[in-house]
């Protein structure tokens, strides 16, 4: 047999693979319930490792991990990633496991192994067709930096640094009057009463 | 067309952080009517009181005025904040009970 010929048959079996997984994938649905497969997350995790250029890969952190600036980037944490990563960073809230792919458990090696760059250049680029959005001004990203140092924290958050970050997790207008309501009521208050909206 | 299309559909993860505002969480609000190892009962404190049984679980937290505290420490008659989540059989379980005196909280959060 020809090498042409050998080239040609290759390339047909791999269209024909192509195209039996692509129907087996259409086939199976779109739900962001699932989980990815082990082939599209090993290529996922590639493509990504591939698309982030050396030098970031290996750019240093301008800052320590001071407790002055762990406390500021636990609080940005809380306010900016908690909603879909949690406060301890284990992705295991309503948002978190329904994004497809879920979001990780940064606590963990597949995180933690990644450089400080890689970390960096993830916040500050996001990853497209996920959840994860980009982060921060193009030239003006010392907060994504500090939430690198955070990150590395993670897996030593104590109990006290995870119950101080609610304060800081976003909440809209009515929690906010829900909560208070329930507080009024523990307090004794006869029965909860509307508040007045402040702003309209 | 096309592609207006495909970016609505990759958009919609998006929209759904608007759906989960209370984090699936239902708040129950009331007074203890009864209490037993595996449940708690409560009668709403809303215009239209309803009781509602809601299951304790092992992996119930208890709060009392802002710190740790067990289900012995729950007597009837207390007013408490349950917040629960529905199970697969639609019934409540609870993952938080909160009562006692709060603590002061800053205004601003």
């Amino acid at each position: 047999m020809k090498l042409h010929t050998k080239v040609l048959l290759l390339l047909l079996a791999a269209v024909i693979g192509a195209t039996g997984y692509a129907t087996v994938l259409v086939r199976s649905g779109f739900s962001a319930r699932d989980n990815p497969s082990a082939p599209e997350e090993f290529a996922a995790r590639a493509i990504r490792s591939l698309s982030i250029p050396a030098a970031a890969k290996r750019a240093a952190n301008p800052f320590q991990a001071t407790p002055e600036i762990l406390t500021q980037a636990r609080e940005h944490f809380a306010d900016h990633c908690a909603t879909c990563h949690a406060n301890n960073g284990s992705g295991k809230n309503e948002i978190g496991q329904n994004l497809y792919p879920k979001a990780p458990d940064m606590r963990l090696p597949q995180t933690q192994n990644l450089t400080d760059g890689e970390i960096y250049y993830i916040i500050h680029n996001g990853v497209r067709l996920t959840g994860m959005p980009a982060w921060g001004e193009a030239d003006h990203d010392r907060d994504s930096w500090k939430l690198v140092l955070f990150i590395r924290h993670l897996p030593q958050l104590t109990p006290q640094e995870e119950k101080d970050m609610e304060r800081f997790n976003p909440t809209s207008e009515i929690d906010r009057e829900e909560k208070q309501q329930e507080e009024e009521f523990l307090n004794g208050e006869d029965s909860p009463k509307k508040k007045q909206n402040q702003t309209r | 067309m096309k592609i207006r299309i495909t970016m609505l559909l990759l958009s919609a993860p998006l929209l759904a952080v608007l759906a989960f505002a209370h984090n699936g969480m239902e708040h129950v609000m009331g007074t203890v009517k009864t209490i037993s190892e595996n449940s708690v009962t409560v009668q709403t404190a809303a215009q239209d009181p309803k009781i509602i049984t809601v299951a304790l679980l092992p992996s119930t937290k208890f709060v009392k005025s802002g710190g740790d505290a067990s289900s012995k420490d729950l007597k009837v008659g207390d007013r408490v904040m349950v917040e629960a989540k529905e199970n697969s059989s639609n019934k409540l379980e609870a993952v938080t009970v909160t009562f006692g005196k709060q603590p002061p909280h800053d205004a601003n959060k």
